[in-house]
C-alpha cells in the first residue's frame, strides 16, 4: 500500500480514537458514537491500540521520504487533514445516529447572531450550513455599494 | 572541545552497543525513534486538548496552550534549521563503526531536529499537570534514547536539540504576545466551525 494512505488510515483510525475519548466531556456531546460513556471510552482505547501495530507491522516503516516515506511537513499536512476529517466524519455519523444537536453554550459568543433567526436547535448540518450562508453575507458585503 | 567530544563518543557508544543483540529490542526502539510515532503521539495529546474541556475557561486555555506548541515548535525547528546552514556534523554511521538498525539521514547530525521538535511541542504542555509532565517527558526521553540506541545522533546532539527547544520559549512567548489579538479572532472563527 502506498505510504501516504497507510499513513492516512491509522492517523484517521487514532484520531476517531481520541475523539470519541473527548466525546466523554460535556462539552464534546455532538461527537458521541455511542450513547454509553463506557463504550466510548473503550472504542476510543481500541482504536488508538490497534492503529500503532495497523501501522508499523504490515510493513517497513522506517524509510525514509527519500525512499518512499514522509517528510515532516507532508506528515503535518496529512496529520492536519485527517483530524479535521475524522472530525467532520464523527460528528455527521454522531448526528445522523443520534440525532445530536450542539448545546447553544458551545456557540458562544455567537450564539445570539447564529440562533436570532432559528429555533436555538442547531445540529451540526444546520450550523455549518449556517456558518457558510453569514460567510458569503459578509463577503458580498464588501461589494455592495 | 576534544574531550567533550571523546566523551560523546563515549556515551554514544555505551548505549549503541546494545544494538543488534535482540531482534524484538530493535523492532521497538527502531519504531520509537521513527518518524511517526511520537510526533503523531503527540499530535493526537494536542488534538484531545482541543476538545476536552469542562468549562469556557478551561477551553480557552487548552486552546491557546495548542497554539502555543505548534509556535514553540516551529521556532524550535527554524533554530535548527538556520544553525543548520552554517553547521555541519558528520552523523556517527558516517565517521565510525556503529551498530546502524535505521535509515541514513544526510541532514547535519548536530542539534536533533527530532529531538528540538518533541521538545519544542511538549515543553508548553508541561506545566498542565504532574501526572501529564511525567508523561511527556517520558515520551521526549524515550524518542530522544532511541535515536542514539539506532545509531543516527550522538547524546550531545539530542542535547543540542533540547537546548534549542528551551531556548525557543522566550520567542515563542513574544510571538504569542504579539499576536494574541490575531490568535483570539482565529480561536474565534475555529470555534465557530468547529464548537468546543
Amino acid at each position: 500500500m502506498y505510504f501516504g494512505l497507510a499513513y492516512f488510515l491509522s492517523c484517521f483510525t487514532t484520531c476517531m480514537g481520541v475523539l470519541q475519548i473527548a466525546s466523554l466531556s460535556p462539552r464534546s456531546k455532538y461527537l458521541r458514537l455511542f450513547k454509553s460513556s463506557y463504550l466510548r471510552k473503550t472504542l476510543g482505547i481500541v482504536l488508538i491500540v490497534i492503529s500503532g501495530p495497523l501501522f508499523f507491522l504490515t510493513d517497513d516503516r522506517v524509510v525514509s521520504d527519500h525512499s518512499g516515506g514522509l517528510d515532516a511537513n507532508q506528515q503535518a499536512i496529512i496529520f492536519a487533514f485527517t483530524a479535521l476529517f475524522s472530525y467532520l466524519l464523527t460528528a455527521i455519523i454522531s448526528q445522523l445516529i443520534w440525532k445530536t444537536k450542539i448545546d447553544n453554550r458551545l456557540l458562544k459568543p455567537f450564539d445570539t447572531e447564529i440562533c436570532k433567526n432559528g429555533s436555538g436547535d442547531f445540529n451540526f448540518t444546520k450550523l455549518q450550513v449556517k456558518n457558510w450562508a453569514d460567510f458569503r453575507h459578509w463577503i458580498t458585503g464588501y461589494f455592495r455599494p | 572541545m576534544g574531550r567533550f567530544q571523546a566523551l560523546d563518543y563515549w556515551v554514544f557508544q555505551a548505549i549503541n552497543s546494545f544494538a543488534n543483540k535482540s531482534n524484538e529490542i530493535d523492532f521497538v526502539l527502531a519504531t520509537i525513534a521513527s518518524d511517526f510515532l511520537l510526533p503523531v503521539g503527540f499530535g493526537l495529546i494536542l488534538l484531545h486538548r482541543w476538545f476536552s474541556a469542562r468549562t469556557c475557561e478551561q477551553r480557552n486555555r487548552n486552546q491557546k496552550l495548542v497554539v502555543l506548541s505548534i509556535i514553540n515548535m516551529t521556532v524550535a525547528t527554524s533554530f535548527v534549521y538556520i544553525l543548520n546552514q552554517w553547521f555541519f556534523r558528520e552523523r556517527p554511521f558516517s565517521t565510525h563503526e556503529v551498530n546502524l538498525i535505521f535509515y541514513q539521514p544526510t541532514d547535519s547530525s548536530m542539534p536533533s531536529n527530532y529531538a528540538a521538535g518533541i521538545m519544542g511541542l511538549a515543553l508548553p504542555l508541561l506545566r498542565v499537570s504532574l501526572k501529564q509532565t511525567i508523561l511527556f517527558i517520558l515520551m521526549v526521553l524515550a524518542g530522544s534514547f532511541s535515536r542514539i540506541f539506532v545509531g543516527i545522533h550522538y547524546p550531545a546532539d539530542v542535547l543540542g536539540g533540547f537546548i534549542l527547544a528551551t531556548l525557543a520559549i522566550p520567542i515563542t512567548l513574544t510571538i504569542n504576545r504579539y499576536t494574541s489579538s490575531i490568535q483570539d479572532h482565529a480561536l474565534r472563527i475555529a470555534r465557530r466551525l468547529i464548537p468546543t
